[in-house]
């Protein structure tokens, strides 16, 4: 008897929990029913396509932009730096220049390729006249 | 409300695809619709890297030519040596040994003069002032020498008796002695031929200069007609000395007379060498000014 008694006692205390459990149960029930009716409403439709729309704008903005300040990469930048010293420098002093290198090149006294000093007579007995 | 934010992510990550494919895309055609090199350009490309190609060739076979003359030279000694100890002590071994490493030295040197042609060939297409039919001459001769040189190896490597390597011996004087004429003509040309090359150049960029000159009225008249005549004088005294040389070079009689001309013309190449020299200096003070 004894034991039956605390349990009701305890019963007693428990539920109101179980009852407050229950209504924030039927009040989420509630709001996800809002929910579903702000989406399949017109005014819900109308603000997610503006947001995507808005979002799509901003993006193409976004990449526009990336692409106009996109740094240059190092090989481009010295192929300009070169095209530039080339246009310093005009065409009749590169081709003075290339007279001089070649000018050097055609010295007749650089022998680069003297004919080679070999033995042309290799035999083992003298050559009978 | 979270399956609102799946769907936005979703839709946005679609789109965004969308967009980067296009750009992707935008940035191929772009590529696709600029303008292909002409080919002229191509051309000029195609002629750089063809003399890239000689340049590097010439190098290899310098370099091959090197070792196979340290080669050469160490087979030689050993033939010297060889020589001096058959002809001092007459044995069968000394005969042996005699006729194995002069066998040797006849291949070691068969080696090198076929290298050696092969960079002379190699030179003689590379330089561009060189008049077409004496390149063509010299490239013939040389082709035919690098195919007696190899008909020659063939019979000197089954050799092993000392009368064989005698008659060798014999039949390569006359092939020797070609080989050498025909080295000294190719050498010639090449002296001459360079020379030739830089004076076609300077001739264009004096004319250039020239017309430069003259467009931007950069001197004063008489200062212009003093300088210009300068350089004509001495761009006609270079022309007829040139000409000389390749005249002297085209006779008849000279043939087989190339190593005394090669030695001879060292000097009057050298004054052309003097006046090409002068002319350069000029050319750089006309445009200086």
């Amino acid at each position: 008897m004894k034991k039956n008694q605390e349990n009701q006692t305890q019963f007693t205390q428990e539920g109101a929990l179980y009852e407050s459990g229950q209504e924030e149960l039927l009040q989420t029930a509630s709001s996800r029913l809002k929910e579903d009716s702000f989406v399949k409403s017109k005014k819900g439709k109308l603000i997610i396509g503006l947001s995507i729309l808005l979002f799509a704008l901003l993006a193409l903005l976004f990449i526009s932009s990336s692409n106009k300040e996109k740094p240059q990469s190092a090989p481009q930048q010295n192929q300009e730096t070169e095209i530039e010293e080339i246009e310093d420098s005009s065409p009749l002093r590169l081709q003075l220049e290339d007279l001089q290198n070649k000018l050097e090149q055609s010295d007749p006294a650089d022998k680069d390729t003297p004919f080679p000093n070999v033995n042309m007579d290799i035999r083992i007995e003298e050559k009978k006249e | 409300m979270k399956n609102i934010a799946a769907k936005f992510i979703i839709l946005s990550i679609i789109l965004f695809s969308i967009i980067s494919a296009f750009e992707k895309n935008k940035q191929v055609l772009a590529q696709a619709a600029s303008p292909s090199v002409s080919p002229s350009a191509s051309q000029t490309q195609k002629q750089i890297m063809q003399k890239e190609r000689l340049t590097e060739d010439i190098s290899q076979t310098k370099d091959e030519l090197l070792s196979q003359l340290e080669s050469y030279n160490r087979d030689e000694k050993k033939y010297r040596i060889a020589l001096s100890q058959y002809q001092a002590h007459q044995t069968l071994s000394s005969i042996e040994d005699v006729v194995e490493i002069s066998r040797l030295t006849m291949l070691s040197r068969n080696q090198v003069l076929t290298t050696y042609l092969k960079l002379i060939r190699l030179k003689l297409i590379e330089t561009e002032g060189i008049e077409v039919t004496h390149k063509k001459e010299a490239l013939t001769r040389i082709e035919q020498k690098l195919i007696l040189l190899g008909q020659f190896k063939a019979r000197i490597e089954p050799v092993n008796d000392r009368i064989e390597i005698n008659q060798l011996a014999d039949d390569f004087v006359e092939i020797g002695a070609d080989i050498k004429e025909d080295c000294y003509y190719s050498l010639t040309l090449l002296m001459l031929g360079r020379l030739q090359g830089v004076y076609d150049q300077t001739n264009v960029l004096e004319s250039r200069i020239k017309e430069g000159v003259v467009a931007e009225n950069r001197l004063d008249k008489t200062l212009n007609e003093q300088a210009f005549k300068e350089t004509d004088r001495l761009i006609e005294s270079t022309q007829t000395m040139l000409a000389e040389q390749w005249s002297e070079l085209g006779k008849d009689d000279l043939n087989s007379k190339y190593e005394a001309m090669y030695r001879r013309v060292y000097d009057d190449l050298n004054l052309i060498y003097t006046k090409l020299s002068q002319l350069v200096s000029y050319l750089g003070e006309l445009l200086d000014q």
